[in-house]
Formats: C-alpha cells, sequence, structure tokens
C-alpha cells in the first residue's frame, strides 16, 4: 500500500510540473499576418496604404528610370552596373539586370496586393460604398501596374500565381484587362468616393475618378481603341490634378536617385535627338530641367533635374493633365477616320496652356507646321516626351511613333533606343515554365 | 588517519560531525554492518582514490579516501547484496556480500583498467545509467582532468581534439572568439548545425547573439560555462541522441554534467593562475622604399621615395590575463554539496580588447527519505567582454579591416590636436583600437531542479527542471570625427533577453524476464519553451562627449519578440542477453510550435544493437587472449531538424510602412507556407570496439551514414507570385564518415606512464538536392554557394585562363585575365571549406610526480578563402603590390588577381601543437594542505600550414552554418602561456 502512496504521489507531483503552461500556437507580435490584414476594414486600409506606397516610391522609380535609360531621356552619371547596361542596351543586356527584374517583380507585387484587397474587400462585411471605393482603387492600382507593364515587355503577366504557373498574355490583352479594370472601377464608384476611404488613403492627393478616366485614355490610345480613348480624354477634369505624396522616410523616388545620389541625370533637350528641335520659349524646358552642361564618359550630355524632383518631399503627379491633350491630338490621327482639325486643336490647347494644374506648361504659340498626319505624329511625339518626361511612357511611345529601330549590338551609341523589349527577368524563367521566349531586341 | 588533529581541523570535523549526526541520527542508531576494504589498482597496486562503492539497490554507498580505503555502516536488513565498484578508467566490478550473523566484513578490491570505458557509466543517450557496452551506437565521453590545464577559456574550446568525429573550429582569436562545433558533418543548409548543449539537465541556449556589428564575428554563449565546474562531458553523435533529446539533438548532443559534492569532510580546492597571450605571427607588407606616382596610370612607371609603416605594431599587443577559482565540496550520506566561485580575465592580442568572466555555482543533492532524493543546482554568471571591431563582413570601422586596406605610407599616429590621419577607405587602425568602444556584458543565470524516485523496486522515476535566463548587452560607440564612414560619431546599443526552460520526466522500469534476460523500459515526455526579445537603437552624429544611442540622429531601431516551444514523449524498450547481446528500440513523437499546424507532430524511430562477443566462451577459447574485449555495435535512427526555421517564418507577414502620418502594411516578400515540416535525418551507423595486448591497446570505429532529406530551402519564387521567395522543404545532403580512436597504455610502471590517444575522422559531406542550380549564401560576398552534387559552402568564383597545359595565360599587358570554362561560364568551383579528415595525437607521460601532456591537433585538406590577401595587395599594402614595385611582377597584376577569386582560395590545412601542460604536484607534510600542483601550459604554441594570412583557423562570418573558412579581417587565434597553482586542502 505504502508503494502504491509512493507511486501515486510522484506521478502526480511531477505530472504538475511537466504538463503546466503547454501553449502551442503563437501569434506574431513583430508584424501582422495575412489573416489578420485581410480580416477587418482596419487591416484592409492598412494594405491599401501600402499600394499606394510601394507603387509611389519603388514602383515609380522603375517605371521612370527603366525606359528612360533606354531612350536616351536620362544620362548615366556613375559606373553602377544596372545604369551601366541600360546605357549599354543591345540584345546582350541582362535578363539580371536591376531594373528589368525591379519593374517586373515590384509591379507584379502591387498586383498580387491588389488581389488580396479585393478579396478581403469582397470577404470582409463594410459599408457599401467603402467597399466600392476600396474595390476601385485595388482595379487602379492592378490596372495601372498591368499597363505599365505592358508598356514594357513583349507578354505579360496579369493575374498572380503562387505555384509558379502564372499565364501570360499579350502586351494588347495586358492593356485591354488594364481597361476592362479601370471600366469596373469607373462603374463601382459611379462618380464618387467614399469620403472614410478617401480621408484615410488617398489623403485629398488623388482624384480616383480622374485618375481611372485618364488612365482608361491612356490604355485605349496604347490598345489602338481611338474613339475610347478620346472619349475617356474629354471627360478628365483638366484644372484637376493628383499627386503621389512622399515623407522624409518615404522620399520622392526620382530625387532620391537622380537628384540625391545622382545616379544619372536628365539628358540635354530630354534625349530627344537633334532632328527635333525644341522651342527656346518652351518654357517645360526651364521647368524640368537646370543647365549643367556636361556630358558622360560616351558623350552624353546632362542637366540637372529640376520639375517635381527638387526635394525629399516634392509631390509627383499621377498623371499630366496634358496627356489628355496629347491623346485627343493622337487618336484624332491614327483613328479610322482622322479628324487632323480635331487634332490641331487639341495641341493648340496643349502649346498655349498657362493655367496646368501641375504648372507643366508650355506657354507658347500655336502650332504653325505642316498639317499632315505625318508632321502632327512628329510633333505630338516631341511633345509627349517633353509634357510627359519622366512619366515612364518613352519607349511605348518611341515604338508607337515608329522611331528608328534598335540596332542589335550593344553600345550602339547612335541608337535612339536601344530596345524594343525587355528580356524577362531569370527569376521568371528559372521558375515559371511558361515565360515566353525573350524577344530578339 | 594522523594522530595529531590540530585545533582548526577539530573544529571543522566537529562541525561535520554534527552534520552528519543531525542528518543521519537514525542510520547511526540502528547501523549493524561495517563493510571496509580497500581499491586498488590491478596492475600497480596503487590505491584507488575516489572509487564509489554501492550496495546495489540501495542508497548506502560511499567513496574511496586517499589511501583507497573504505568504510560503509548501513543498517540495510540482513540478506544478499551486491557491492559494485567503479572507478574512472577501469572496468566495474559486482562483488557478492552476504549480510548476516557476521556484522564486519571486509572486502579488498582490485580493479582492472578499462581502456576502452566499455564499463563507463553514461546517461547521455539512455536517460537511466547505462554501461557503455550496452550501447549501439558511440559515445564520447572527457573527464574533467582533460579539460583542466588547458589555456582554454571555454568548455568548446578545451574540447578541440579530444573527441573523434567532432570537428571544433575556434572562428576569431578573440578573448572570447566563437567556436563552432561539428558532429558528424554540417547536416542543414538553413539552420544551425550546433549540437544540444546541456548542463545537468538543463537545455542551455548556445545562441550567437550578434547586438553589435563587430565584423561578422560574435561570441557563443557557451562561454558563460566555466571549464573549471565541469567533471564529466559525454557527447552523442548524430541521431541516436535525438532518440532521447528530441529533434533538438538532431546535430548530437554534448551533455555536460558538473561536479558533486561527495560526503565527507569539506574538501577544498584553489587554484589560481596567470596568462599571457601574443600574436604567433605576423603577415608580410609591402615594405618597398617607393611608391607610385600615380596609382591609377598602369603605363606610368614612375616612382616616388616614401616611408612605409607596420600598421599591424599599431593593432596586436601581449595580452594578460589571470584565473581565480575556489570550490569547495563536501556533504554527508543524506546532503551533498558542491560549491565554486570563479574569476576569469583574458587579455586579447589585438590593444584594448579583454574578456571578464566572474561566476558562482551550488550544487546541492539531498536525499529526502528512502526513495526520494532532490537536487538543485544554481549557476551565475556575469561575462564582459571590451571588443576591438575586426573583420569586413558588414561595417568597415575594424582595426584589421583598416589594416588591409590601408595606404601604410601614411604615419597613422594621430597629430599634435589628437586627430588621427585617414589611411584607408575605412578605419585608421591605430584610432580604432585607441579610441572606438565595443563592448558586451552578459548577466547569466541557469538553474535546475530534479527529483529521483525509487517508489518500488526497480523503477526510476526522474524528473528535471531547467531554466536558463540571460540578458546580453552589446554596445558601440566611435566618437566626433573619427576616421570612418560615421564621421558625426556612432552610437549603439541592442539588448536581448532569453529565457527558455525545460521539463522533463522520464521514468525507467527494469527486471529480470529469466535469468539471463533483463528488460529496460524507459517512457518519458518533455515540454520546453524558449523566448527572446531584442531591442536595438543605433544613431549618428552624435552631441559631443555623449556614447549613447539616444544621443544623435536615429538611424536603425528594431524591438523583435519571439516565443517557441517544443514537446516530445518517448518510449524505448532494451534487452540485456546475458550481459552480453543488448538490443534497443525506441519510438518518438516530437513536436514544435514553429511548424505549420498539421505538420508539428511528427514520429521518429530508433533501434539499436551491441553485441560483445568477446564475453561469449568460444571467442574466450579462440582469440581471447590475443583480443580480450571485442565489441560490435550498430544503430539506426530517425530525428526532425527544428533549427531552420524561426518562431513566424511559416506566416505570410506583413511589414509596417508609414508614410504621410498613415501606417500602412505591404508583404513581405518572404511567403508564408503552413504546410512546412522539419527536415527529416536518417542515420546508420556500425562500429567496433576492439581491446588488444591484455587491454592495453584499444580502438574504437565508427562508419555512418547520414542522409537529410526535407531540407528547409527559401526557395525562389517566380516574381509572378507576387513574392520572392518561400521556405519549403525541398532540399537533401548527405553525411557519411569514419571515425577512429586509438587509446594505448604505452608503458605502465609503478613511477613511469605513458598514455597515448589518437583520434581521426572524415567526413564526406554533399548536398544532393536544391532547387535551382545553386543558392549563393547570404553574408559571404557571393563566394560561398550550394551546388548540388557538392559539399555544403564551397567556393565558387572566377579563375585564371590557361592552356592546355595548365599554364597561366597572360594578355598583351602581360596580366592574367579570367577563363571562361566549356559550357561558357566565367565561374567554376574553386575550394571546399570542409575538411578531408581532421585528427589528434595526444601524449601523456607521468614520472612520479611530474607530469607531461602533448597534444597535437590536425585539419586536413581544406580551403580558406584569404579575403585579406586579396584586398591588401590591392591596395597597396601587400607583397605583391611590393614585387610590382620591385618591377618582378607588372604594374596592374594585383589589380588583375582581384577580380579574379582563384588565387585567393587557399589551402588551410594545418597541424597545430594545440597544447603542452607540464605538471609537478607535492603532499607537503601540512595538516592543512593536502596536494599542491604547479602546471606550465602552452597553448596553439605552433601551426604547421602553408597558409598565406595569420592563422587558416578562422571564419569571419562567425558561427555561420554553410560559410566557412572566410578570413576577412579575423583576429587569429593568439598562442597562449599560462603558468598555474593549484592547492587543495
Amino acid at each position: 500500500m505504502k508503494k502504491l502512496i509512493n507511486i501515486y504521489t510522484s506521478f502526480l507531483v511531477l505530472s504538475m510540473m511537466l504538463f503546466s503552461s503547454c501553449e502551442t500556437d503563437f501569434a506574431n507580435p513583430n508584424a501582422p499576418t495575412d489573416e489578420q490584414i485581410l480580416s477587418s476594414r482596419a487591416g484592409l486600409i492598412s494594405l491599401s496604404v501600402g499600394i499606394k506606397q510601394l507603387y509611389s516610391t519603388t514602383g515609380v522609380l522603375y517605371i521612370a528610370e527603366t525606359p528612360a535609360m533606354t531612350t536616351r531621356a536620362l544620362v548615366r552619371t556613375t559606373t553602377y552596373i544596372n545604369l551601366l547596361e541600360l546605357e549599354e542596351g543591345g540584345s546582350t543586356l541582362p535578363n539580371d539586370n536591376s531594373n528589368v527584374s525591379g519593374i517586373w517583380a515590384t509591379l507584379l507585387r502591387v498586383v498580387e496586393m491588389c488581389n488580396q484587397l479585393e478579396s478581403g474587400a469582397e470577404s470582409v462585411s463594410l459599408e457599401e460604398a467603402t467597399k466600392n471605393t476600396m474595390l476601385a482603387y485595388a482595379y487602379f492600382f492592378k490596372a495601372i501596374s498591368i499597363g505599365s507593364l505592358a508598356q514594357n515587355f513583349e507578354q505579360v503577366v496579369v493575374e498572380t500565381s503562387q505555384s509558379n504557373d502564372a499565364a501570360f498574355v499579350s502586351r494588347t490583352e495586358g492593356f485591354e484587362t488594364a481597361i476592362d479594370l479601370l471600366e469596373q472601377a469607373s462603374s463601382l464608384l459611379g462618380g464618387s468616393v467614399d469620403s472614410g476611404f478617401d480621408s484615410d488613403v488617398l489623403l485629398g492627393n488623388v482624384d480616383l475618378v480622374n485618375c481611372i478616366n485618364a488612365y482608361l485614355a491612356r490604355y485605349n490610345l496604347f490598345a489602338g481603341q481611338y474613339d475610347a480613348a478620346i472619349t475617356a480624354a474629354n471627360t478628365v477634369d483638366l484644372s484637376s490634378a493628383s499627386y503621389f505624396a512622399y515623407d522624409s522616410q518615404n522620399q520622392n523616388p526620382l530625387w532620391s536617385r537622380f537628384v540625391d545620389l545622382a545616379r544619372c541625370k536628365p539628358a540635354d533637350n530630354f534625349g530627344l535627338p537633334a532632328s527635333f528641335e525644341i522651342d527656346a520659349a518652351d518654357a517645360r524646358t526651364d521647368f524640368f530641367l537646370s543647365p549643367l552642361d556636361t556630358a558622360n564618359e560616351n558623350g552624353f550630355e546632362y542637366e540637372e533635374l529640376t520639375g517635381f524632383y527638387q526635394s525629399a518631399t516634392d509631390l509627383i503627379p499621377v498623371y499630366q493633365p496634358g496627356e489628355m491633350l496629347l491623346i485627343i491630338a493622337e487618336a484624332n490621327i491614327r483613328k479610322g477616320s482622322p479628324d487632323l482639325n480635331a487634332s490641331v486643336e487639341a495641341l493648340n490647347s496643349l502649346l498655349t496652356k498657362t493655367d496646368d494644374p501641375t504648372g507643366v506648361n508650355a506657354s507658347l504659340g500655336e502650332y504653325s507646321g505642316t498639317v499632315s498626319e505625318e508632321a502632327l505624329l512628329l510633333e505630338i511625339y516631341k511633345n509627349r516626351r517633353i509634357e510627359l518626361y519622366l512619366n515612364g511612357m518613352s519607349l511605348e511611345d518611341s515604338r508607337r511613333f515608329d522611331r528608328p529601330e534598335p540596332s542589335t549590338q550593344p553600345l550602339v551609341l547612335t541608337d535612339e533606343r536601344n530596345r524594343n523589349f525587355y528580356p524577362y527577368p531569370s527569376r521568371e524563367r528559372n521558375n515559371n515554365n511558361n515565360t515566353p521566349a525573350d524577344p530578339a531586341i | 588517519m594522523r594522530i595529531v588533529i590540530n585545533y582548526k581541523k577539530r573544529l571543522i570535523m566537529l562541525g561535520l560531525m554534527g552534520l552528519i549526526v543531525f542528518f543521519n541520527a537514525e542510520v547511526m542508531a540502528q547501523a549493524n554492518y561495517v563493510i571496509m576494504g580497500k581499491i586498488t589498482d590491478q596492475g600497480s597496486g596503487d590505491p584507488l582514490i575516489g572509487a564509489t562503492l554501492q550496495l546495489e539497490g540501495t542508497d548506502v554507498g560511499t567513496i574511496s579516501n586517499l589511501d583507497g580505503e573504505f568504510t560503509i555502516s548501513t543498517n540495510v536488513d540482513p540478506g544478499e547484496y551486491k557491492l559494485i565498484v567503479r572507478s574512472i578508467g577501469y572496468v566495474s566490478q559486482s562483488l557478492p556480500v552476504s549480510l548476516g550473523a557476521q556484522t564486519k566484513i571486509t572486502i579488498d578490491v582490485p580493479l582492472k583498467a578499462d581502456i576502452l570505458s566499455l564499463d563507463e557509466v553514461v546517461v547521455t543517450g539512455s536517460t537511466v545509467a547505462t554501461s557503455k557496452k550496452q550501447l549501439g551506437n558511440a559515445i564520447s565521453t572527457v573527464q574533467s582532468k582533460d579539460l583542466e590545464n588547458t589555456g582554454a577559456v571555454a568548455i568548446d574550446q578545451a574540447l578541440s581534439g579530444k573527441i573523434s568525429g567532432a570537428l571544433i573550429q575556434q572562428n576569431s582569436g578573440d578573448p572570447a572568439g566563437g567556436i563552432s562545433v561539428r558532429l558528424r558533418g554540417p547536416s542543414t543548409i538553413t539552420g544551425s548545425s550546433d549540437p544540444l548543449y546541456i548542463v545537468d539537465g538543463v537545455i542551455v541556449s548556445n545562441s550567437s547573439n550578434e547586438l553589435i556589428d563587430l565584423g561578422g564575428t560574435t561570441q557563443n554563449r557557451l562561454v558563460d560555462i566555466n571549464p573549471n565546474d565541469i567533471e564529466r562531458i559525454e557527447v552523442i553523435k548524430g541521431a541516436a541522441a535525438a532518440a532521447i533529446y528530441g529533434s533538438r539533438a538532431s546535430n548530437g548532443v554534448v551533455q555536460i554534467f558538473t561536479k558533486r559534492g561527495q560526503s565527507g569532510k569539506p574538501k577544498i580546492s584553489l587554484s589560481t593562475s596567470f596568462r599571457m597571450n601574443e600574436l604567433r605571427k605576423k603577415i608580410d607588407y609591402n615594405q618597398s622604399p617607393v611608391d607610385w606616382v600615380s596609382a591609377t596610370d598602369y603605363t606610368d612607371l614612375s616612382t616616388e621615395n616614401v616611408t612605409r609603416y607596420d600598421l599591424q605594431e599599431e593593432i596586436f599587443d601581449k595580452g594578460y590575463g589571470s584565473e581565480n577559482f575556489i570550490s569547495i565540496n563536501g556533504g554527508t550520506d543524506k546532503t551533498k554539496y558542491f560549491i565554486s566561485g570563479s574569476y576569469l580575465n583574458n587579455g586579447g592580442i589585438v590593444k584594448n580588447s579583454n574578456f571578464e568572466r566572474y561566476g558562482a555555482r551550488l550544487n546541492l543533492n539531498q536525499y529526502v527519505n528512502d526513495w526520494l532524493s532532490v537536487n538543485l543546482g544554481l549557476n551565475y554568471t556575469n561575462s564582459t567582454s571590451q571588443d576591438i571591431p575586426n573583420g569586413g563582413l558588414v561595417e568597415y570601422y575594424g582595426a584589421l579591416t583598416g589594416f588591409i586596406f590601408a595606404d601604410n605610407t601614411i604615419d597613422p599616429t594621430p597629430d599634435a590636436s589628437g586627430v588621427y590621419p585617414e589611411v584607408s577607405l575605412f578605419s585608421n587602425p591605430a584610432e580604432v583600437v585607441a579610441n572606438y568602444k565595443f563592448g558586451q556584458k552578459t548577466n547569466r543565470v541557469i538553474t535546475n531542479f530534479g527529483l529521483t524516485a525509487n517508489p518500488i523496486d526497480n523503477m526510476t522515476i526522474t524528473y528535471q527542471l531547467g531554466i536558463d535566463y540571460y540578458n546580453q548587452s552589446g554596445t558601440g560607440y566611435l566618437p566626433i570625427a573619427n576616421t570612418s564612414y560615421y564621421d558625426g560619431g556612432y552610437a549603439t546599443r541592442g539588448d536581448a533577453n532569453v529565457f527558455q526552460y525545460n521539463s522533463d520526466l522520464n521514468v525507467s522500469y527494469n527486471f529480470d524476464i529469466s535469468p539471463s534476460i533483463r528488460s529496460t523500459s524507459v517512457i518519458g515526455g518533455t515540454w520546453q519553451n524558449q523566448t527572446l526579445e531584442s531591442i536595438s537603437l543605433t544613431a549618428q552624429d552624435l552631441v559631443p562627449a555623449a556614447q549613447v544611442a539616444s544621443a544623435g540622429t536615429i538611424i536603425g531601431q528594431s524591438d523583435y519578440r519571439s516565443e517557441v516551444s517544443y514537446w516530445g514523449a518517448f518510449a524505448q524498450q532494451t534487452f540485456g542477453i546475458k550481459e552480453k547481446f543488448f538490443l534497443t528500440g525506441a519510438l518518438r513523437l516530437d513536436g514544435a510550435s514553429v511548424f505549420g499546424t498539421d505538420e508539428r507532430n511528427q514520429v521518429y524511430a530508433k533501434a539499436s544493437a551491441s553485441y560483445l562477443i568477446s564475453s561469449e566462451d568460444f571467442w574466450q577459447s579462440t582469440f581471447g587472449t590475443t583480443i580480450p574485449t571485442f565489441k560490435l555495435r550498430a544503430s539506426w535512427g530517425q530525428a526532425g531538424n527544428l533549427t531552420a526555421l524561426g518562431a513566424f517564418d511559416r506566416f505570410s507577414n506583413y511589414n509596417t510602412v508609414s508614410i504621410n502620418s498613415t501606417s500602412g502594411v505591404v508583404p513581405s516578400t518572404v511567403l508564408g507556407n503552413s504546410s512546412l515540416k522539419p527536415e527529416r535525418q536518417e542515420e546508420f551507423e556500425i562500429g567496433i570496439d576492439v581491446g588488444l595486448l591484455n587491454d592495453r591497446l584499444g580502438f574504437e570505429l565508427t562508419y555512418y551514414n547520414q542522409d537529410v532529406e526535407d531540407l528547409l530551402l527559401e526557395r525562389e519564387l517566380a516574381s509572378s507570385s507576387g513574392y520572392t521567395t518561400r521556405y519549403e522543404n525541398v532540399g537533401a545532403l548527405t553525411n557519411k564518415g569514419i571515425e577512429l580512436l586509438v587509446r594505448a597504455s604505452v608503458v605502465k610502471t609503478k613511477d613511469f606512464n605513458w598514455d597515448l590517444t589518437a583520434t581521426y575522422s572524415s567526413n564526406d559531406n554533399t548536398v544532393t538536392k536544391v532547387v535551382g542550380e545553386s543558392i549563393t549564401l547570404p553574408r559571404s560576398f557571393s563566394a560561398s554557394y550550394v551546388v548540388p552534387g557538392q559539399s555544403l559552402g564551397v567556393f565558387r568564383g572566377g579563375f585564371y585562363a590557361r592552356d592546355e597545359a595548365g599554364n597561366m595565360l597572360y594578355g598583351t599587358d602581360g596580366l592574367p585575365y579570367r577563363g571562361t570554362t566549356e559550357d561558357g561560364s566565367t565561374s567554376k568551383i574553386l575550394g571546399d571549406p570542409n575538411p578531408d579528415w581532421f585528427g589528434s595525437l595526444i601524449n601523456e607521460f607521468s614520472y612520479k610526480k611530474l607530469g607531461l601532456r602533448v597534444q597535437f591537433d590536425a585539419v586536413q585538406g581544406y580551403d580558406v578563402f584569404d579575403w585579406n590577401k586579396r584586398v591588401i595587395n590591392r591596395f597597396g599594402g601587400g607583397t605583391s603590390s611590393e614585387a610590382e614595385l620591385n618591377g618582378d611582377l607588372p604594374k596592374g597584376f594585383s589589380r588583375a588577381t582581384y577580380s579574379i577569386y582563384e588565387e585567393f582560395i587557399t589551402d588551410g590545412s594545418f597541424v597545430k601543437l594545440r597544447e603542452v601542460a607540464l605538471s609537478y604536484y607535492i603532499n607537503p607534510k601540512s595538516d592543512i594542505i593536502e596536494t599542491v600542483k604547479f602546471t606550465l601550459v602552452g597553448r596553439n604554441l605552433l601551426s604547421f600550414d602553408n597558409y598565406t594570412s595569420w592563422d587558416p583557423e578562422i571564419n569571419t562570418t562567425g558561427q555561420s552554418n554553410g560559410v566557412r573558412g572566410f578570413d576577412f579581417a579575423g583576429v587569429p587565434i593568439p598562442r597562449t602561456y599560462q603558468f598555474g597553482v593549484n592547492v587543495t586542502f
């Protein structure tokens, strides 16, 4: 009996010691997880802020810098390998160039975040207006990320997949997907933005309705749907501007890269070839550039960057209102039955405007050149390169306006653009069997 | 016993007797048997001190005294008993004792030397004390005498060369430099391959927290434990350890037992020593009296006269230190105690670097009643280091870093107003050692509480609660107007609070199924938990004189917390047949909170067998005289590896971004994976233990084959996933190797003994599967890779263009250029930091009271990336820079070789005279002092190697698992001399 008591006591005491407080599930106190973020309004609002933060910092940097290097709008002033490779261009541009993989990866990250925001907004109980604005916001950023990819790659991914099997579609389908998303966003908003979402996320800096219409105009133009482009452009309120805002922790990425770190600088004459003469009176030159009169080791002359990039906290426009006039001018030429008068009219509005809300004004006289498709297109191209400087469309424009094809050799300094499209990053090719062959150039 | 007892001694004895009376009043009153006798060495007839005697199945026992004599007084019931006699290094004896009418029994026991230690009692891998011969797997034991007088500061350092199969590498020559221990090779890619350390049942943290950036190296926290407190260390390699200790022991287990009290009068031991550390060798540097007028124009060969300085003079100096240790142990049959206090001061060879350690320990054992005993262990340590940053891995404010990048034509000494000149891209070494202040402090308490119960015959229940808590803080300070990048001053502080505990319950039951078959069953369970909280703040542009990180512009801050729990349960069954054949099987379930909910609990199995063939009659009658001992053993086991994953790595976590005063989140680039499971390891080992020449020569030979699957890799994802990487169980690797231990008693006479121990280990590590072509290991400057078919961490990089005969090709400028492989790659595998083999040779001589111990360690067939040479030549301070100035090499040669790695992957093979210890003891004719022992120790006295920088035994990435053999401005291991006196009372 005594032995039994001994055993009993031993086990009782020991098991009490052993099995006290056996917790096996620990929440991460350092960072929220997907389950926590995607299950509440507050989580979705913070994800919305994150989408804008990522797109407006890293996204805007790659969107602006990468094609601008390829089309000579920027000049390398340091020996950083990524910029060296972009300036040399040619068929040997490495798939691992950090700008090429950077623009690809960053924009697809934004697409994934937008998908998460969409599914969160659908599943979390939200006010109808909040939900609609949140969905429209998700569609908008997803659309402009896909659109930016389609401007630079021959084929693009429009739906992310965590199984390494995302499908590729043609860039035209990419633009069509973007247009579809923007149209859905537009109808969800019905012309008004939820005030709560605006004060929590947009902070009064972004007029989402105008932004959606402006990008609809842009992508309809790129997709060859000229009438729709004109319609969308006409709905944009040209007196309104939308901005990405920065602070000391999230610095204006182009100021940081081109002014503060001075890795590259704007080319003289916005990198336009000598055949394009920029009017000395064009106020946009002084708006964006301040003279340096220096050349890099390859002989490319460059200036200092001013404009929207003069301090760490300068605002960067989400789009230039002047782009709408340029879209109308171009679409009227390219549409089924060209309307050159309408084109000239829009071009004149652009050249003569002095009241652009962003401050980008040519402040010139009306167009006085030949009124022909060819001449007008050249004038429109020149003005796009100036008015939309560093808006990330220079490579798209260079191809669309049939500027001279690049040679395939690297370091051909006379190439007006040294690539047509970028190769697909190795990280994609090594892990996704659907990755198409690289473009020849 | 002496007849004259002085006053003091009488007092002590009175006190002691009082204690004995107090605790044993009942026992004394009822004592009716007295067993006494003498324990001797069978060969020499010398008395054996400290042999333990126990009446089997009771708690009655004692220890033999200085003259080998023992007396046991007991009141046990009359009957047949077995007296178990054990002494370290001798075959245990079990003698029948019949307690009947005769109350006074005299037994003299001669013990036979046990060169293979087959009778050595171990607990590791079995939870209950088991003799080594029963185990199917290799187990190594190291006794306290092998850890004393080694000149080592930490336990792992002292173990170097003493265990076969254990590659022990000191990664830095700092006064508390970090150490890596690999038992049977690396077993993971993402995690750590360090073994599990258990001190008296406490799972102790051996983390290498990098709270401040010292250039790559860190201390590992085993440095907090004083080697002088150690009684014995048992090491099991591989999966066999995990059957009992769980998957945290899948890299093997190092079980450390500290000294216990022994019943008897208090025994005081006092030791003090002085030490001196010095740089073993300086490296050659550019001593040319001229320098180029233009360093960048390779066609301009004009030179100008310069004065050159040896910046090593500014950095290195002799370091002095001392160590004091006092211990008192004693007790009664029921209560035993061991108390110790220690102080260590170890001055580094880099000026103003130092390590100090204060420690105190109490071990208490108490028998509560005839079936229950408790033990308590308490160890407090305060470790403080004054660090000088070196190494070029992260920040570039190190002293040696400044030296290798320096233009040595500039006098590094400060001007009259104390301003140091810029001598390199980074910091002026003279300023670093004089003015940069870095340091770390650790306060640590390790506590164990245990219960052992024998509620019924043959059943033992043990419970252990182990708690390890420490706070470590690191600080760094660069004053204003220094020569580093942070010329406005720099201050940093990082603190870590670590708390972990383990709670273990084991029950064992043994009984005889038949007279020849004995069964031992063990079941056990464990619960373990560890929390880490760390916080750090870093600032630049300080206000004058202030040294704290809040006195400037904050450039970095973090607050991190994590908690992990582990649990497990096992059942193990052993059958022993006629004390010759032993069969063990075990099943274990392990869990850890870091894995996916459905994958947390995993089941592992183990089986082993051991066969002492030499105990068979047929053996005795055939080989018995030539090979008196022959044991075959085999073991197979599975284990999980839990170290690869952090507490929250399985989640899709979001990072905080704050913009325009709104808080946002952005997903981490690492996608979560809720189905992650532990890495799974399977190991098979087979071995023999053989004793020859009347057991004067013995060897243990083991072959093992370890396969690790489901290795966790942070694999690359297509960017179209929206993420960059994800942890997946996708890798695999193998380790195969041989371990050999030879022990010989070469000469054994009454006055002169010569013992020899040699170890040899070879391990072949091969990564068999990763995702993609290769993985670049972080923190290696893209030089260390994981490549399928190669060993972990091979070096890859550019190589010289060569003709078909293998001669180097030179361009028109006379400079070598980078080659291309047949498949067009400009990189190839250039070296392997994993040694082909390593081993040691230890000779111990004793002549009367004089002892000499000489240990050589060898690590052979491994490569070290000598970044020092690469940098010092490129920046003009090296010997090839001098050769360019002399005209022996074309100008620009060092620049050409700089971008081609080949030349700097160098053979690191070395043989070191690791330890020489000369000792002499006297027994003064005094009543107070028992013995006085003098020792003179030398450590790392000589190195035989062809290495191009200071010391090939180095790793600037510290205790990194994959990046090994990486020497970038790391502090070489010093040569140490130590003189010590040990007095026992």
